[in-house]
This record gives structure tokens, C-alpha cells and sequence, in this order.
């Protein structure tokens, strides 16, 4: 039984080259490919609501792989995510609202803004870390919704600002919602991708040093501010895209959508997901999305009490996060069926 | 010369850890570092690695300074080092330990490897080619996709020597190599270390406690005292030196 298997928790990334070959689960393409297959049926065989739900399950999904890579692969404490996803998303309603730019310029335009924001950030806040970048990036948070009430010409204020989404194409035969979906899907594929190949690579391998063993990475030559620094502008980036998608998808933003308490559930919910593994963020966001809906029937305060409860019984009981739990489980099941 | 150190002094508050050190390594030569704990002889390694800023003193590596290098430019100099604790990256492959070893013979940053343009995989093969040389080298290769976190001690001081080799360095400084290991051991680590030494032509310095070691292993001994250097010669005269008996052997072995 290897290590992976007997704790849950995912080696760090690797990579191809460097020649792990190890794996829990001995299923891994067919098992993508019938998720990807199942992914893309969604929205023909869903109502619009379940729809609906699973988009913003996508949309935290990039938000969360980009929280992970500060929270997984760097180690440290982001409180301030929230911020940049408000940034992308008000990026959509400004430029394509008043300014009148077309909808597929505010995707790379809110990645480009936040991955500039993120490295004008995190210059100052990487030399802080642990404990100080966690108070910084929770001063960030905390004062991103006044700003956005105080500039309320362009911003519409504490009232919002309603955000058209690109509409489904006549040729496709769509609806409005499906068509959506579908992209947010394509998006957070892409985003999937390019955090494995981050992983994989001498970049990778560089953070992965840095979070074992500074002094030692130090030493070879890993430039530990610039990879520290460059990490967050890319975790900014993904809260971003992030944004943006979700102000299409929900159609309006405001202030009130982006306070301290989006940044705070992130950060809860990358840590039930599992910050060092590729299935985490997924399954955060499912937590995200569902544990608070699921609770709602039941009064006004039982979401927040029912993920509280959640969030501390995963960090006692897993801390891997679900991501370490589903692991431990593939791997009974993978030596189940091996045995027989 | 490869290493010039000229009057090199450290403080820690009122704690005097180095006083006016001077120390020259000629290129190829295998140096051993003897003296009593607190001598101050890792604090000569901080020093040359940048992890430790000197009050006083110049450093010179192959003719140019090393003085308000940073850390991390080090090894890009050609200086590689091991730890006296391990330094290893417990979660990673032997092999990826001894890859990121092989940092600073690529380049390719966030960009390339989300892109993974040709160059950037042909780079990746390389690095893990100067990995399996190493790895070939130190007999590793059985272990090269074993998490490094759950090997014997013995291994686990192998391997740091493989990674700092796979900087490729001019001048390696190893910081107690054979702690801990048993004297089977022992006669195995120096058989590789002056292998290795003969193969690349690698400057080193060597700190340890184990006298057989030292005096088998190097060409010269320098012996550390308080922060002061109190011997520097051949091993048969360091070894009979009184200052050194006094204050580090006890008795003449």
C-alpha cells in the first residue's frame, strides 16, 4: 500500500518527466473521460435550476484552483480572494455595460487586471507571510465593497449593475443557460489544464521546494520571492476569470455579493476540498454550492451553522479534505477489484 | 584560487562565532573543516551560501566577491552545499529532489510549462537527464520515484549529496556527511566522495567530527577553535598539532 493510499493525501505534483508513475486509482483516463462525457450532458438532461447550481459549481471550481495554488501549493493563507473576484466581476459589467466593449474582450481583460493587481499585491505581501499576508489580504477584502460603493458612478453603488451574458449563437441551437454552462465548462477545463502543467514543470517542482524546505531551495537556486509573488498574480488571475463568469451566469453584481464572507467560505472550502489535490477544488465548490442550498429549507441561520459544522468535522477527520477521503476510498476499491 | 576568505567575522549579540577567518581553497582540493561544536564551522558554510551576513570580512569565489550575493544566486555561482540536518524535500521523489538540484541549468518559468512549448520539454528531459547521471552515479537509480521522506538516514545523506551534485558545482561544501552513519558506512561514503572528487575535479570542504574520516579522506585539515582558526596543514600535522589536541582531540590517536 503506498503512502498516497494510506493517509489520503495526493503527493505533491510532479510531473511526467521526473517519471511518477505511481498512482491510487489504476482507472485514470477512462474515469476523465466519463466525467468530461457526463459534464457535457448536463445541460440536456437537467433542469435550468440543477443547471444553473452546477455552473456555479464550475465558476468557485477556477476560483478555488487558483485559491489552491497559494493555499496548497504555496502553503500560506489567502482572506482575500473575494476581492478579486469582485474586481472580474465588475470588469463584465463596466466594459461590456457602459463602455460598450464586446463580451469576449472582459475575459482576458479581468485576467489581465487581477494578475496585475495580484502582482502589484503581492510584492509587498510575499515579503510578509504565514500570519501577515493572511491579515493583509483580509484588509483587501474588507475594503473592496466600500470602494465599490464610493466610486458609485461607474460602479452603480450599493444598487449593482445588471450584467448581460454572451448569448447563445442562433446556429447552435441553445438555450441561453445551456450555452452558458457550456462555456463555463471550456473555461474551467482550460484553467484545469493549465494548473497541471504549472504543476508538472520546473515551476512546479520550484514550489513544491519552496513549501518543503525554503532554506534548501534557496540554496539551488530557486528564486523564492519571485515564485512566492508570481504564484498569487496567477491565483489572482483565476479568481478573475472566475469573477467574470460568475457575473454572467448570475446576471447582476453588487457589493453586498463580494464581502469578507465570500473570501472567508472560499478559503473553508478550499480547505474541505483538499489544497494539494487536483479533485479539491471541485469538490469545494460542491460544498460551496449545495451545503448551504441543502440547509436553507431548514431557517435563516442553518446554512452557516450546518457548513460550519462540516468544515470542522473534514479538518478533524480528514485532513486531506474530501479530495484525501475520495483518494483513501478509490484506493479500498482499486485493491478490492484488484484482489478478486 | 577558488575560495579567498580574508578576516571573516561573525557576531551573534555579544557571542563572537567567527573572528577574522582567513581560508583559501585552491581548485580541486578536498578540504576538511575539524573543531569542536560551536567552533564555528556552519557558520562558515551560512556564511559562504549567504544565509548568514558577516560583520567583516571579504569572500571571494574564483576571483569575484560574494558579498551581497543573494542566496539564491549561489548556486548559480557553481556552490552547492548539504545540511547538517537534511535538507531534503521529505514529499518529492528522490529524483525530483535531485532535479531541483538541477534548478539552475534551465529556465523556463509560469509561462512555458502552461504552455509547454518544444523547448520546454526538451529543457525538462534535460534536467532529468543530469538527475539519472547523478542518481546513476550514487547507485539510486532503484529508488529515483521513492518518495524521499522514508529512507534510511544513510540514504537520505546520499541523496543530498546527489542534489547538491546535480548543481554541477566548482566548490561543495558538506556539512557533516557521515553523522549518524555506521562504519560500514563510513568507509563507503568516503570511497564515494573521493570518486566523485577524482571523476569531476569539484573543490570541497568538508566539516566532520569523524577524525578517521577526515584524516584519510583530505589533503589538508583546518581545525576551528572559538570562532578562530588554530591549525592548517596536512592531516599528520593538524593531528599531532598541540593547540588542536588541546582543544579538540584530547589525546594524540
Amino acid at each position: 500500500m503506498n503512502i498516497a493510499e494510506r493517509t489520503g493525501r495526493r503527493r505533491l505534483a510532479v510531473g511526467w518527466e521526473a517519471g511518477d508513475r505511481r498512482q491510487v486509482w489504476p482507472w485514470p483516463r477512462l474515469t476523465l473521460a466519463v466525467l468530461a462525457v457526463a459534464a457535457c450532458a448536463v445541460p440536456f438532461l437537467l433542469n435550468p435550476y440543477r443547471v444553473f447550481q452546477l455552473t456555479m459549481v464550475l465558476v468557485y471550481g477556477v476560483a478555488l484552483l487558483g485559491l489552491n495554488l497559494v493555499v496548497g501549493q504555496s502553503g500560506q493563507i489567502s482572506l482575500g480572494h473575494g476581492a478579486f473576484l469582485a474586481l472580474g466581476a465588475y470588469v463584465p459589467a463596466v466594459a461590456t455595460g457602459p463602455l460598450g466593449l464586446p463580451h469576449p474582450v472582459a475575459l482576458p481583460l479581468s485576467a489581465l487586471l487581477a494578475f496585475g493587481l495580484g502582482l502589484a499585491l503581492g510584492l509587498p505581501a510575499l515579503r510578509l507571510r504565514g500570519v501577515y499576508l493572511a491579515v493583509v489580504t483580509l484588509a483587501i477584502a474588507v475594503v473592496v465593497p466600500p470602494v465599490i460603493k464610493r466610486f458609485g458612478a461607474v460602479t452603480g453603488g450599493s444598487m449593482g449593475l445588471s450584467v448581460s451574458a454572451p448569448s447563445a449563437p442562433s446556429w447552435s441551437g441553445l438555450a441561453d443557460d445551456q450555452w452558458l454552462y457550456l462555456l463555463v465548462l471550456a473555461v474551467a477545463a482550460v484553467a484545469f489544464a493549465a494548473v497541471r502543467n504549472l504543476l508538472g514543470s520546473r515551476a512546479g517542482r520550484a514550489l513544491a521546494a519552496i513549501r518543503e524546505n525554503p532554506e534548501a531551495a534557496e540554496v539551488l537556486g530557486v528564486r523564492i520571492a519571485a515564485h512566492r509573488t508570481l504564484v498569487f498574480a496567477w491565483s489572482a488571475m483565476y479568481a478573475g476569470v472566475a469573477g467574470t463568469l460568475y457575473a454572467w451566469v448570475v446576471g447582476f453584481v453588487s457589493p453586498d455579493s463580494f464581502t469578507v464572507t465570500l473570501s472567508i467560505v472560499l478559503l473553508a472550502a478550499a480547505v474541505v476540498g483538499g489544497p494539494d489535490s487536483p479533485a479539491g477544488p471541485l469538490l469545494g465548490a460542491i460544498f460551496m454550492t449545495f451545503v448551504p442550498a441543502a440547509a436553507q429549507g431548514a431557517g435563516d441561520a442553518v446554512p452557516g451553522l450546518v457548513s460550519g459544522l462540516v468544515i470542522i468535522l473534514v479538518v478533524c477527520a480528514a485532513p486531506a479534505g474530501l479530495a484525501g477521503l475520495l483518494r483513501m476510498a478509490a484506493g479500498a476499491v482499486a485493491r478490492r477489484l484488484g484482489r478478486e | 584560487m577558488t575560495l579567498e576568505i580574508d578576516g571573516l567575522t561573525v557576531r551573534f549579540g555579544g557571542v563572537t562565532a567567527l573572528s577574522g577567518i582567513d581560508l583559501t581553497v585552491r581548485p580541486g582540493e578536498l578540504v576538511g573543516l575539524i573543531g569542536p561544536n560551536g567552533a564555528g564551522k556552519t557558520t562558515l558554510f551560512d556564511c559562504l551560501t549567504r544565509r548568514r551576513v558577516p560583520e567583516s570580512g571579504r569572500m571571494r569565489f574564483e576571483a569575484r566577491d560574494l558579498n551581497g550575493l543573494p542566496p539564491d544566486e549561489i548556486a548559480g555561482r557553481g556552490i552547492a552545499r548539504t545540511f547538517q540536518h537534511l535538507g531534503l524535500f521529505p514529499r518529492l521523489s528522490v529524483r525530483e529532489n535531485v532535479m531541483i538540484g538541477a534548478h539552475r541549468h534551465g529556465r523556463s518559468g509560469f509561462g512555458a510549462a502552461v504552455l509547454r512549448p518544444g523547448w520546454m520539454r526538451r529543457e525538462e528531459r534535460r534536467l532529468r537527464e543530469i538527475a539519472d547521471e547523478v542518481l546513476g552515479r550514487m547507485g539510486l537509480l532503484p529508488l529515483a520515484d521513492h518518495p524521499a521522506g522514508h529512507l534510511p538516514h544513510g540514504t537520505l545523506k546520499r541523496i543530498e549529496i546527489a542534489r547538491a551534485l546535480a548543481v554541477r558545482p566548482r566548490l561543495l561544501l558538506l556539512d557533516e556527511p557521515v553523522s549518524g552513519l555506521t562504519q560500514d558506512e563510513v568507509v563507503e561514503f568516503a570511497r564515494v566522495i573521493q570518486e566523485v572528487h577524482a571523476e569531476s575535479g569539484v573543490a570541497i570542504v568538508v566539516v566532520e567530527h569523524h577524525m578517521g574520516f577526515v584524516m584519510d579522506l583530505c589533503e589538508r585539515v583546518v581545525c576551528l577553535d572559538s570562532g578562530e582558526k588554530i591549525a592548517d596543514g596536512t592531516p599528520g600535522r593538524v593531528r599531532r598539532d598541540p593547540a588542536v589536541v588541546d582543544a579538540y582531540l584530547g589525546i594524540v590517536p
